[in-house]
Order: C-alpha cells, then structure tokens, then sequence
C-alpha cells in the first residue's frame, strides 16, 4: 500500500513538472498570439495612434472585409503584390525555381515529419516500459524508445539544416512573395523560430538524460518530458501548416490580400484543422515506414540470432503502429476534401473530376500496393510460428480475392487505348469493365480487400495457438458468420448500387464502410478475448522470418514516402497558378501545372534521395553502437501489440 | 571462378566493342551524345576505378586476391558506367516544355530501372555493402514502377489563364464576350442585368430601366431601344434635317457634327451628347424636356473609353437577339459625335494624363457657385435638394439638413463619429455607409466624393446644405 | 434459371457480365487448385514454377479471348501485371513453396547435367537479342494512331449560355422533371418509370417525357440508336463512336445540367482535357430550343431508367 502511495505521489509530481514545462514552453506562443491579435505587434498600435491625435482632417481608419470570415477589420498590412516576371519578383538560375524549391520543401517536409513522428512512438513504448510489471520486458520496451529517439536525433539536425536551406530558397528565388507571406505571418515566424529552441533543448535533456533518469520519480519526469515533446512538436507542425492552409484557402484578409489585424483569422484557415490531423496521422503512418524500414535494414545486415529477433520484432511494431494510423488516414482525407469541397467546389472537381483526377488513380494503385503488402507481410509472419502451418493453406484464396478486387479497384473509367481499339471496343465504354470502372464496384472492391486484410491478421493472432475457453466453437462459428455476412453484405451492396439513384448509392457507402468497421473492431476484439490464455502449439520464434517479408516492409515504408510526395504534391498544385489562392498570382513562367509523369519523375527524386540519406544516417548509426541490443534470446516471450500473444 | 572471369571479361569486352561501335558508326545519335554526355560527368570517377584496377592488376603481383580485386574493379566500372548513362539520360531529359531544352521526362524511369540494375549487380560482387546495394535497389525499383506508371498514364499540362489584368480588345472578342463585356460595365457582372438594384461602373441603371416593366422613372426605359431609335429620330422635336432648328439648351453634340442616321449612331449620339435630344416627359424639370439630366458618359464622371462604350452598345443590341453593328462602326458613330479633342484616352496611351481629368482626381475646383457643384458632382441625379434646379431625385434621400441631421444624430442607429450637423454632412459625403437612411439601400451613393470633391467643394455643400430647412424656402445661392 | 443456363453454355449474358466474369475466374482458380490438389494426391507433383507459369498464361488467354469485346492493351498489360504480383505473392508465402519454385530457375543457372547446360547456353544467347530486340521494338518508330487521352465527361464549366440565357450548371434544373403540380422532383420518375407515356390522361411528366421522345426519335436516333445504346444506323461511320446511353458509365454517372451542357454545346469546343475534339456531336443549341433539350434529357433517363446524379 504504501508503495502504491509512493507511485502515486512520483505520479503526481511528474503531473505538475509536467503541466509548468507545457506552461512555460508554450509562454511565447500565448505571449505573441493577443499581441497579434490586437493588431500584430507593435506597428498597428502605431498606426492607430494619429487618427486620436489629429480626427478632424485625417483620414479615418480604413476598414476592409475579411475574405473568409465576412468580419470588418481595420486594414493594417499591405495588398498582396502583383508580381511581373522578371529578376525582381522571381530571381533564378538557368533552372525552374519551382523545382528547387519543390525538392527542398520535400525534404524538409519527409525529415519533420519522421523527426515529428518518432517521439510520438518514442512516448508510447517508454510508458509502456513503465506500467510494464516484466522487467525484462520493460527493459525491451525501454531499449526500443531509446532507438527510436536515437535514430530521430540525427535526423532532427538534417532537419534544421533543410529548414534552412528551405527559407534561403524562398528569399533567393521568390522573394516578394516570401516577403509577402513574412509581412502576414511575422507574429507566427517567430513563435515558430522560438518554439523551435524550444523542442531542441527538450529534446537534447530527453536523449541525453535517458541513462541519468532511469529510475522511479525521475523516469515519470523523463516520459513526462517526452510528452512536452510531442506537444511542442504537434504546436510547430500546425504553425507551419497554417502558411500552406493560407495559401490554399486564405482567410484574415481582404480581397486584396491586406491583413485586417486578426492573427487568429490567418492561422485559423477553413483548411487548416483538416490538414493538421491529416498531417499528424500521416507523420505517424510514415513514421512507422520509417522506422520499420530501419528495422529491416538491421535484421538483413544483423550477425547473430539475437539481433535478428529484436529488429525483427522492431519491424512487427512499427509496422503495426504505421498500419494502426493508416486505417483513419482516408476517413481524414474525407474530412479535409469535404472541406476543400466547401471552400470552392471549383477545387474539388479539379482534384478529383479535372485535371489532378489522374493523380488520384496513382493513389488507387498505391493504396491497393500498402494493403498487399501488408497481407504479404502478415502471411509470412506465419513462418516465425511453429503450429501455424495449418494456416498457410488459406493463402491462396485470399490471393485470390485480393488480386480480383485489386483488379476492379484499378479497372480506369476511362481507358487508355488506341483508336483501332477504341473502334474494336465498339465505344468507350467497355460493357463488361465499364462497370468495374464506377464508383459502387470501386466501393465494393476496397471494403472487401480491407476486410480481408483484416482476416489475415486475425489468421496471424491465431497462428499457433488453439483457443481453450469454453465458448470457443461459438466464437469461432461467430466469427466465420460475421465475415461471411460482411462479404456478402459488401458485394451485395455494390451490385445494388447499380440500380438506384446516384445520390442514394452515395447513401451506401455508409453501410459498407460500416461493415468493415465492424468486421475490424468487432472480429479482432473477440478474437483477442479467444486468445487470452490459449493454448500455444509451438513457440514464436521471433527473426526466424524470411528476407522477403523484410523486404515487405522496405516496400511499405517506400510507398508511404512515395504516397506522402504524391498527396502533398496534388494538395499543393491544386492552387493552380496562384501563389495565395485568389489573392496572389503566380507570375512566374512555372505557373503552369506539370504533367502527372514529370509529377511522378520528381515524386521519385524526392522519395530516393530522402532515403538515399536516411541510409546514410542509419549506416552512421549503425557505426556507433557496437554492442548488442537488450537481449532477445531466440524463443522469449515479447510483447506484441493487439495482446494475442 | 575461372569460368566468370573469362565470361565476365567478354561481356566486358562486348559492351566496350558496342559502345565503340555506336561512337564510331553513329556520332551524331541520341546513344552516343548519352555517352559523351554521361562521359563528361562520370570521368574523373571513371578515371580512379582504372587507376586502381592498373594498380591491382600491376603493382600488387604478390597479392592472392589479385584476380579479385581486379575483376571487382571491372564489374565496379561497367556499373558506374551504367550509373552515369542513367544520370545522363535524367539530366538529358529532365525538362519537358518547361524551361530550357525540351526533353521527354517519359524516359525517366528508365534511369531509374538501370540503376536499379547497377545496384543489384554490384550487390553480388560487393559482400561488405551488399545489404545497402540491395535496399537501394529495391527502392529504385519500387519508385521506378510508380514512376513508369505515372508517366504511362494520359499527360495533361495545364498552361494558366492569360491574367486577368490585361484588358482585352474589345475588337478581338466575339460578338457574345463583347455584349457580357457591356453588361458587365452596366451591370457590374455577367448576367446580373434581370436582378433590381444591380449596378456597375457605368451607373446606368441608376436612372434606366432596362427590362420590360421595370421601374424608370427618371429616364427612358431601354428595352427594346435599338428598335424604337429609328422611329426617335423621326420625332419632328428630334429634327433630322436639320439639328439647328432643336428646341434644346444644346443643338447639336460639336459643331458641325450634324445628327445621328442609324440607330448605332443615334445611342451615341444619347451618350454623347444627352441634351441634345430629350425623350419626352424625361428632361430637368422645369426646362420642358430643354435639357436632360444625364451627364455625358464620355466624360467623368462616369468616363467610359469609347472601347467600353462600344462593349455597351453591342450589348444593348445584342441581348434584343437583333445582329449588333460592328465595332468599327459603332466606333465610327463615336467618333462622328466626339470631336478629337474630347475622346476618352484608353488608360496608359501617351498624352492620356494631360487630355482628360486622371481618374480620381477632383471633378470640381470648388470656385464655381454651389449649384454648380452639385451639377457637376451629379447629387441632383438621386436627391432632392430645395433651391437647385432639376435636383429631384429619388433615389436618395431629400437633404433638408438642417431639419434631418439633428434627428439622425439622436437615432440610436447611427454609429457615425459626428456630433454636429456639418459633421454629419461631412461624413454622410465621404463614408455614405456609417449610416444609410431607411428606407434606402446601402451602397448606392459613391463612396469616392473624397476624391472628386476638394475641401473647398465640400465645404461650399455643407454650408448650403446645413441651412436647408424642411418647409422653407432655401437660401439663396451666391 | 435461365441465366443461369445461358451461362453455363458459356455466353456472357448481358446485364451479368461483371459478375459473371468474376464468378467465371474464381471457378478456374479453384479448378486449377483442385487439379493440382488432386495430381498431387496422386504422386504427380507439379512444380510450382510449372503451376504458375500455366496459371499466368491461362490468365492472358482469358483476357485477351474471353472477354468480349476486346480490352484494350493498357487495362490487359494492368490485369497481367496484377496477375503476376499475385502469383508471386502465392508462390512466395511458404518458405516449402518458394524452393519449389525456384528450384528449376536455380537449377538452369547452376546445376550441370547436360539439360541444364544447353538451357543455359541457349538462354545466355538469346538474352543479348531479347534486350537488343526491346530495346529496337521501344525506339523503332511507330506508325499506329496516336492514343487519344480524350477524357469523355470534362470538368464542366461553372455556367453555359444557351440561347442568350445563363445556366449556372449547379444550381440549374430541368423545368420538365416535375411532379403534377409543377414542382421540380427528384422522385417523380422513379413514381412514373413504368407509366405509360401515350396514355392521354398521363400526368405532365409523362407528357413531356413523350414529347422528348419524339425529339429524340426526330434528332438524335440516327446515331444514338432506337434503344439508346449508342448503336444507330450511322453509328459505326463516326469514330468515337456514339455514346451509349444504357451503359452505367454515361448518363448515369452525370448531372442533368451536365448533359444539358454536352448537348447543347456538341463536340466541338471542348475543354483542353476533352481534346482532340473528334466527337461529331452537333451543338444541338442551333437546332432545339432550350425546352426541346430539356425534354429529350428527360426522355433519355426515362427511357434507360437511369437516374440523373444530383448534387450530394
């Protein structure tokens, strides 16, 4: 009791360090936020003042309408500039700037992301170490948080330098426009620029401190301080992104791009909260890619048994993080669509109907590529089971239903073909795949290749173990019933969709994505609770798995950059030709939109030389440590996400 | 191991032949200006390689891996090789129309798929680094699919739209963009003509009706005007023959101009010169129809240029479904009625600043007799002011100051700064909107009299206006 | 059941197909891993590069000659390449199948039994000519048509003009699809969709619904054919051909206005993404008034039974 007493008291304290770190971290940010709100620092108090001094004849303060927000507001900054091109507004060398600064602004964005993404993992394995009873266990989960942050420690430096090698690109190449958004946004720049100092100290104590605060009251303060992390993180990240939401979707300004006072307004973009959680479970699903995309790259080059059974299991988890985040990741693209949709249906059609809609299909295929892989993944995790044999025989038929729903997944609309063919076709619409080509088949499709993902990895849970509780053939017979039903209901609801009204057959969606949903929460908790204390028919042998499921995970970290570069590009040319949508044009000879091949070219520049680099860290990490992880011995037991083991 | 070696030194000997060949047969082609390309940005790295297979192969005789090394050193070659014919052909064509020399970016992933090669065949040679070789491959692999894919889909470029800054020649459009182009300046927007109340820089609908049945009271109801002009200018009071025997304070639009013979000419005639002829029932009140209230449009305030004048009437005919005049013509009607040294400057042509008022500057100097100015700055047009001639209007409130301001101080809508009575007027002038008498809609009186009026001007009105009582007679004007 | 008989003879039936075709695929697969399962059972064991490569090749001729009409070679290049990834999925999930199948792979390159050996000496051969014959085939220049990237429904614009009279394309609705009293209805023909048009007393829908039809029957029949599908008597002397209006991925994926929009402006014209513009579609606007469109839209949905889409 009195222990416990003790823990509590450790915990409370770690509560309150906690709360005056967060207070006093955050003092810049509350500091500049009414001062910009009043008017954005000291200048408006300035421009205020004559008019008191002088009314009769001055002219009066002059108010405008904020573009979004519909309020009045006093006219405090400047039009936004109409820039000619020439080397005053746009600067160059004998090269596209737009170019530059796409594959600077990547790079910076891939390294904060994954230096965002890591102390979030970080966070969460160390207090699972904590509340950990196990002490060898908890000494794992400690090792694993400690890699993470250890691998993010050199990134975090690339990181600042691509930051700014990024601003330096903006002045030297569009500077007018940079200076525009600077005049906008000082306020904000420079909370950002201190939060920074901010995270980098917090980060520095977190690693360097590790050893120092290993133990009791200390360690709460140390998994306290990687809360303060993450939140310091997650503040910078939604600075920066309310510059590119104000660009897309600018608010707080009038119709000539003049700043009306109210900070508030320009960060608090319509676009801005749907693009911050979209970009936080991204962070999070690419961060897993990451790390296990490092994980593997350990496991290959790994000499002894021991090391291959830790990165192994390394690569298990952030995979199965990187999976966890992916899952919500379209409901929030929905969400920051709809929006889109909202601000301007003009924007809307042109990402999904017009000119970007071919980009989309590029997604299609990577989306359908992630949930492959991870099948692919799962399955050959079968292997490190003794006793899972007896599952490998369903393999094929899940294939099967996989490549068959991939197919109508990726059946295009409109079909790529050559006249001759065009004539043999007899029209442009097919009349077998034309109907694959629709959304209610695309529907049908993706619901059932996530539900069968889904029962791939309640196939994995199960692998060697045979459930012991009483109600097993119930579970079992519930189990089978609910996927069955869930098959069916998801086919039967895409047939059907062919014959009602398109605004009703938007209706079944619902329904669908709502089967899968349950098959997923309800068929894994059940099967979870069936696992509890079964009875194992063989032991997992963790790093007993073959090369190939490794290079699954390469895959699926690649796809992820490769997804992230897509979808950031499509967010970002959706502007067209404007530097700040509707208020600022661009006038630079690169105003036009590329097209999708030289998209993907550069998407794939991006994508290999972010991890051309992040090789290069991991090789120099590997250099550093010479002795081996917290030990792992081949057939211990190890902690693994979703209980089943 | 022998048995690699002499097939590895053939395949070796084999590319180099081929290369060679291609130099020597075929200079001027896509594969050998690759090479020399690829060889102007690989050599030095070319060059170590050699060193240190000659090394290898000479200077460490002793060594038992000799063979080896030497063998590494060719297989490190032909991938560098390969390496920098990949990084040629991405430098080669990297730009599609973009900038510099055109390229074909289809070709990229190519690059991508040789240096995927490279890497693997080095991955099997090279066991320190075989792991790293093998990911990176992998990776360009994968990238290489995604990219082949992209650049295999349908490649649409999107050149931006002209910007919209640039006014377009009226005479280049078509005869549809000219009349939305008419609306626009009557109206303020393409297909607002059917909606009461909408207005646009030329002001016209502030007195013109222009659909069926709408109100005009203040000035002929234009639908339908190209038809009846013709049956106008048969009006005795119009007096084709002969303009000089017009009953109206002005004769004809400049001397010698003569009258208008065709009704493109007669609506230029209107604009131009409204005094000229008076439809009926529509002149000052007072002068018997002698005199018109409209301004002249070609001259501020409103200040149309004869290319926005031209965009007006195509639309005037154009929305009756009847075949508009040309541009040349209607310009030529202009031109019959506005003397040289009157036309409108198009903005930014030499000598446009010294021939008319800029735009924005003061339309009055604020010498003339206060019933001057509020002619010139057209109140009369929308209010009633006691004591001015022809100020009638309607459209705005009657401006008996001395009784109303007070009262409008005291309503607890008012939000304005005055306090006095000609801080009222003063205000009213200058920000219409702090407070808009009910029942009149906001946004109807020009905010910009701060600019057209001078302090002089504006002082001169509130003096006047400030005095006006309702129910008694006006003061007189000096 | 007789579908079911119809399919079973092997024709595609139509308004099945999609379905069937699956249908048709998961039988095989299951087919073949039943043959297999069975020669097993009985001593036969087939390598598993043998099963694949019989499995890869069986797809091809399935959908280059199965399907009819063809399809085109952009989507068979996309299905044979997802055929493979899952066939290597397959073949790679055990560690037993893996060897397997590539046993005979490393056994070309590297065992030396006679066989072995002339495989791989044919094999090294032919490689050099196979990649000199690629690459000559991807640089040799081609004298087929161009694709057409012509992308049939483009963005629309936000407003069209027809007749002097702006339509703004979102808020725009037909004024015929009405109900009886003369509101405009989203339900009103899913209430009339089996009525009889020709009946005198028909309510106003149904009427004009008629009366589209005759202008469709008057216009547009010549190409689009009597039953709507695309298939008139000059149909096959245009290339696009017609649209097919029975096929889900026409009227039925678009908004009314949209087909407003599309008839009355034609082929010409389009937006850049609709090039070349090689419809033949007249801009009907200088044949029909805006109501004689209107109803022919009408009679168009009437008549395939599909819906318009509405705006969500």
């Amino acid at each position: 009791m009195a222990t416990l007493n003790k823990q509590a008291q450790k915990k409370i304290w770690a509560f309150f360090a906690l709360g005056t770190f967060v207070g006093l971290l955050l003092m810049p940010l509350f500091l500049s936020l009414p001062v910009g709100a009043s008017g954005g620092a000291p200048a408006p108090a300035a421009s205020t003042a004559p008019p008191a001094a002088q009314p009769a004849d001055a002219k009066p303060v002059e108010k405008s309408r904020d573009i979004w927000y519909k309020t009045e507001g006093p006219v405090i900054g400047a039009p936004a500039p109409k820039t000619t091109d020439g080397p005053k507004d746009y600067p160059r060398y004998n090269f596209e700037s737009r170019v530059l600064l796409w594959v600077a602004n990547q790079q910076h964005l891939y390294y904060g992301s994954f230096v965002l993404a890591v102390p979030i993992f970080c966070m969460v394995v160390e207090y699972l170490g904590i509340i950990t009873k196990d002490k060898a266990l908890a000494r794992k989960y400690d090792q694993l948080a400690y890699d993470f942050v250890k691998i993010s420690l050199t990134a975090y430096s690339l990181t600042a330098i691509l930051g700014g090698i990024l601003v330096f690109t903006y002045l030297t190449l569009y500077p007018t426009f940079f200076g525009y958004l600077a005049s906008i946004f000082r306020p904000v720049m420079h909370t950002y620029a201190l939060l920074f100092v901010a995270e980098s100290g917090t980060l520095y104590i977190y690693y360097y401190g590790w050893d120092k605060m290993r133990e009791g009251f200390l360690k709460w303060v140390h998994v306290s301080m990687s809360v303060i992390l993450n939140v310091i993180g997650t503040v910078l990240m939604m600075l920066a992104n309310s510059w590119i939401a104000f660009m897309q979707s600018p608010a707080g300004v009038d119709a000539d791009g003049r700043y009306l006072g109210n900070i508030w307004h320009v960060i608090h973009t319509t676009l801005w909260n749907p693009i911050n959680v979209h970009r936080i479970l991204g962070n999070m699903a690419f961060g897993g890619g990451v790390v296990a995309a490092y994980a593997a790259y350990r496991f290959l080059t790994a000499k002894t048994d021991e090391e291959r059974a830790h990165y192994d299991w390394m690569g298990y988890v952030a995979m199965f993080i990187g999976v966890c985040f992916l899952i919500p990741l379209p409901f929030a693209g929905y969400w920051l669509m709809r929006e889109v949709y909202a601000y301007r249906q003009q924007m809307g059609i042109t990402l999904m109907g017009g000119l970007l809609a071919w980009l989309f299909i590029i997604q299609a295929v990577m989306i359908g590529a992630l949930f492959l892989t991870t099948n692919y993944y799962l399955w050959q995790g079968l292997e490190r089971m003794r006793g899972a044999e007896r599952y490998q025989k369903y393999i094929k038929y899940m294939v099967f239903v996989l490549i068959t729903c991939f197919i109508v997944w990726l059946t295009p609309h409109t079909m790529v073909m050559t006249p001759a063919e065009l004539k043999a076709m007899g029209g442009q619409q097919h009349p077998v795949l034309g109907n694959y080509g629709v959304m209610s088949a695309k529907n049908g499709a993706i619901n059932t290749i996530i539900t069968t993902t889904v029962l791939s990895f309640i196939m994995y849970q199960r692998g060697n173990k045979v459930p012991t509780v009483k109600w097993a053939p119930l579970g079992d017979a519930f189990l089978f019933g609910l996927f069955t039903m869930a098959y069916v209901n998801i086919i039967w609801l895409a047939v059907y969709g062919y014959y009602i009204p398109a605004n009703v057959r938007v209706g079944l969606s619902v329904p669908q994505v709502a089967t899968t949903l349950s098959c997923l929460f309800i068929g894994v908790t059940l099967n979870s609770i069936m696992m509890k204390g079964a009875k194992e028919l063989g032991p997992t042998v963790w790093g007993q798995i073959s090369v190939r499921s490794q290079y699954a995970l390469i895959m699926l970290a690649t796809a992820f950059t490769w997804m992230m570069g897509l979808m950031g590009y499509i967010r970002s040319s959706v502007r067209l030709f404007w530097h700040v949508n509707e208020i600022m044009r661009d006038n630079s000879p690169w105003a036009f939109t590329h097209t999708i091949g030289f998209a993907a070219n550069m998407i794939s520049f991006n994508v290999l030389f972010f991890w051309m680099t992040i090789l290069f860290v991991f090789w120099l990490g590997s250099l550093g440590v010479k002795k081996a992880p917290a030990a792992a011995s081949v057939g211990q037991k190890v902690p693994v996400p979703a209980g089943s083991h | 191991m022998a048995n690699a070696k002499v097939l590895g030194g053939i395949t070796a000997l084999m590319i180099a032949g081929a290369i060679g060949a291609v130099l020597t047969i075929l200079p001027d082609s896509g594969a050998s200006q690759l090479m020399r390309k690829a060889f102007s940005l690989g050599w030095p790295g070319g060059l170590v390689i050699i060193t240190l297979m000659l090394y290898f192969q000479f200077g460490r005789t002793k060594d038992p891996n000799r063979g080896q090394l030497v063998f590494k050193s060719i297989v490190g070659l032909l991938c560098y090789s390969m390496f920098f014919i990949a990084i040629a052909n991405y430098a080669t064509n990297f730009n599609d129309e973009s900038f510099g020399a055109p390229g074909e970016p289809r070709f990229l992933p190519v690059s991508l798929i040789m240096i995927t090669v490279s890497c693997f065949t080095m991955a099997m040679y090279f066991k320190g680094l075989r792991v790293l070789l093998q990911i990176g491959g992998f990776m360009f692999f994968v990238a290489s699919c995604l990219a082949g894919f992209g650049n295999w889909l349908p490649q649409v470029k999107a050149d931006p739209p002209p910007a919209e800054e640039k006014t377009a020649d009226v005479r280049q459009m078509s005869v549809q963009e000219r009349a939305d182009l008419g609306e626009k300046i009557i109206f303020g927007a393409v297909g607002a003509s059917g909606t009461q109340g909408a207005i646009g820089k030329g002001q016209c609908p502030l007195c013109h009706g222009f659909q069926k049945g709408f109100l005009s009271e203040r000035a002929p109801n234009l639908f339908g005007v190209p038809k009846r002009a013709e049956d106008q200018m048969k009006d005795p009071r119009y007096s084709q023959k002969d303009p000089s025997k017009r009953d109206t304070v002005q004769k004809e639009a400049c001397p010698g101009c003569g009258t208008a013979s065709t009704p493109a000419e007669y609506i230029a005639e209107s604009h131009a010169c409204p005094n000229c002829y008076v439809v009926a029932g529509f002149g000052v009140k007072g002068t018997n129809d002698k005199e018109s209230p409209m301004p002249a449009i070609h001259k501020p305030p409103i200040g149309l240029s004869i290319d926005e004048l031209i965009a007006v009437d195509t639309w005037l005919f154009a929305r009756e479904g009847s075949e508009p005049p040309t541009p040349d013509e209607i310009e030529a009607a202009y031109k019959k009625f506005i003397p040289e040294s009157d036309r409108p400057k198009p903005a930014g042509a030499p000598g446009a600043a010294p021939a008319g008022p800029v735009p924005g500057a003061p339309v009055v100097t604020g010498d003339e007799p206060v019933n001057e100015i509020f002619t010139k700055a057209l109140c009369f047009a929308c209010h009633t002011i006691p004591g001015i001639p022809g100020a009638v209007g309607a459209v705005g409130p009657k401006l008996v100051e001395k009784t109303n301001a007070p009262q409008r101080l005291k309503d607890p809508a008012y939000k304005g700064k005055a306090t006095s009575v000609r801080e009222y007027i003063m205000e009213s002038i200058l920000t219409p909107s702090m407070y808009v008498v009910k029942p009149f809609p906001d946004n109807v009186m020009p905010k910009d009299f701060g600019k057209k009026l001078n302090a002089a001007a504006i002082n001169k009105i509130i003096d006047y206006l400030s005095q006006l009582e309702e129910g008694k007679e006006p003061p007189k004007i000096k | 059941m007789d579908v079911i008989k119809q399919m079973l003879t092997g024709k595609l039936v139509e308004g099945y197909m999609p379905m069937q075709m699956l249908f048709e695929l998961g039988s095989f697969a299951l087919l073949f891993i039943g043959a297999f399962y069975f020669l097993g059972k009985n001593g036969i064991k087939v390598n598993k590069l043998a099963q694949a490569t019989g499995l890869f090749v069986f797809s091809i001729l399935y959908f280059t000659y199965r399907i009819y009409p063809p399809i085109p070679f952009s989507v068979r290049a996309i299905y044979a390449t997802m055929t493979l990834i899952g066939i290597f999925m397959w073949v790679s999930s055990t560690e037993e199948s893996w060897k397997d199948f590539r046993k005979p792979i490393i056994a070309v390159a590297d065992a030396n039994t006679a066989i072995t050996k002339m495989i791989r000496t044919v094999v090294v051969v032919l490689l050099p000519f196979l990649v000199g014959f690629m690459g000559y085939n991807s640089m040799k220049p081609n004298v087929d048509e161009p694709i057409e990237l012509r992308t049939v429904h483009p963005a629309p614009p936000a407003s069209t003009k027809v007749h002097g009279k702006t339509f703004v394309l979102q808020t725009a609705s037909s004024p015929y699809r009405v109900d009886d009293a003369g509101k405009y209805s989203d339900t009103i023909q899913k209430t009339h969709i089996d009525g009889n048009p020709w009946d005198e007393k028909a309510p106003p829908y149904l009427q004009y619904v008629r009366e589209g039809g005759q202008i469709f029957f008057q216009n547009c029949h010549f190409c689009h054919g009597d039953n709507l599908n695309g298939r008139g008597m000059f149909a096959f002397a245009f290339n696009p051909i017609p649209a097919n209006f029975t096929d889900p991925g026409t009227i039925a994926q678009l908004q009314e206005t949209f087909v407003f929009w599309r008839v009355s402006k034609g082929g010409i014209g389009l937006p850049r993404e609709g090039f070349p513009w090689a419809s033949v579609m007249p801009p009907w606007e200088q044949h029909l008034t805006v109501d004689e469109i209107w109803k022919v839209i009408l009679f168009e949905y009437w008549h395939t039974g599909y819906y318009p889409r509405t705006w969500d």
